[in-house]
């Protein structure tokens, strides 16, 4: 796999490999009707995508549901997203995906800011004026009982910045396992920051694959990752 | 191939790329229209008649937006940055197809 180009996401598109998304960073509560208006569109042409109709899709080609899938994607692990994102998909009955730094939710409170500020997280003047600005890893598993939650990096790191063993330990192994731990299920999917995607840097593919992960989200592709190599 | 006029010329198509580029993001969320690839094989096909139809008005569009606004004399076809923005005009402009936010600009997708 190379970088793509407009050839080969025409050709993806012709032959019918596409799915909807759309991304969301912080969603404060002083904006929660205009996001309910917003995914209630959406939940109306569109049908909710769960990672076992990510996983058909891949694997049959089957889609069973009357409309195409959306999925609306929640980034970083605002303490918004629990708390007034999740809540508006429950009552619309899409199924939201969180895509989540998880050092941003082991830092405690006091230095939430600080980390988003160091870390390319985007703040609203709401995120300020509470107690927390992240999740906890309780909300997160509560999360994870009925929408899809999976590791973003540990510290939203891209790609690039991530330059040896140690730095794919902290940034792609651990966060699986700690989600894990706490979800006890398998996060199956991942994301770096800016979105790149498999088949940039054997380095990186290696890793991910070799942490369990099936699915890469990137800019402009979900990709299904190869199997590990059998030792 | 999906059978459609165009009707998309480059000021609007830059039009919609400076709309697209300069939302309030903590306001609305970003559309994207994604292409699912498996790295480890061929994809198997695609059972429903829809995501073809719908994928071959997006490859047209695509194909549309990419000459208007990121032209090979200027942007390597590998150039990523030109892809990613070639796609983001195309799922701002054409995320639902029921709802399209420049009616000129929309495309007749049935099953």
């Amino acid at each position: 796999m190379s970088a793509p180009t407009i050839e080969s996401q025409q050709q993806a598109f012709r032959n019918g490999q596409i799915l909807r998304v759309v991304n969301y960073h912080s969603t404060p509560a002083a904006g929660a009707e205009a996001l309910e208006h917003e995914l209630a569109t959406y939940a109306e042409a569109f049908s909710p995508v769960t990672m076992e109709d990510l996983e058909a899709l891949f694997e049959t080609g089957e889609w069973h549901k009357d409309k195409p899938g959306v999925l609306p994607v929640f980034y970083e692990g605002y303490r918004n997203s629990a708390t007034v994102a999740a809540p508006i998909c429950d009552k619309l009955g899409l199924t939201a995906w969180f895509p989540v730094a998880t050092r941003f939710l082991s830092t405690s409170p006091e230095h939430q800011e600080t980390f988003a500020r160091a870390h390319s997280i985007y703040l609203v003047e709401e995120d300020l004026a509470g107690e927390r600005i992240a999740m906890t890893w309780e909300e997160l598993n509560e999360l994870s009982e009925r929408h899809v939650v999976f590791p973003h990096t540990a510290s939203h790191a891209g790609l690039e910045s991530v330059l040896d063993d140690d730095d794919l330990q902290r940034e792609v192994f651990e966060p699986k396992a700690r989600m894990d731990a706490v979800t006890g299920q398998s996060a199956k999917a991942f994301v770096w920051l800016h979105g790149s995607g498999y088949g940039r840097s054997s380095f990186h593919d290696r890793a991910l694959i070799g942490a369990g992960y099936t699915f890469l989200f990137s800019n402009t592709m979900i990709q299904r990752l190869p199997e590990p190599s059998p030792e | 191939m999906s059978e459609h006029q165009s009707q998309i010329d480059a000021t609007a198509a830059h039009d919609l790329l400076r709309e697209c580029h300069t939302r309030r993001l903590d306001r609305e969320g970003i559309p994207m229209v994604l292409a699912l690839v498996d790295e480890r094989d061929a994809m198997p096909r695609m059972m429903s008649p829809q995501s073809h139809a719908e994928g071959a008005v997006y490859a047209d569009l695509l194909g549309e937006y990419a000459t208007l606004l990121t032209p090979t004399e200027v942007f390597r076809r590998a150039d990523e940055g030109a892809v990613i923005v070639a796609m983001q005009v195309l799922a701002y402009a054409h995320f639902a197809f029921s709802n399209p936010r420049h009616s000129d600009a929309d495309r007749e997708v049935s099953a």
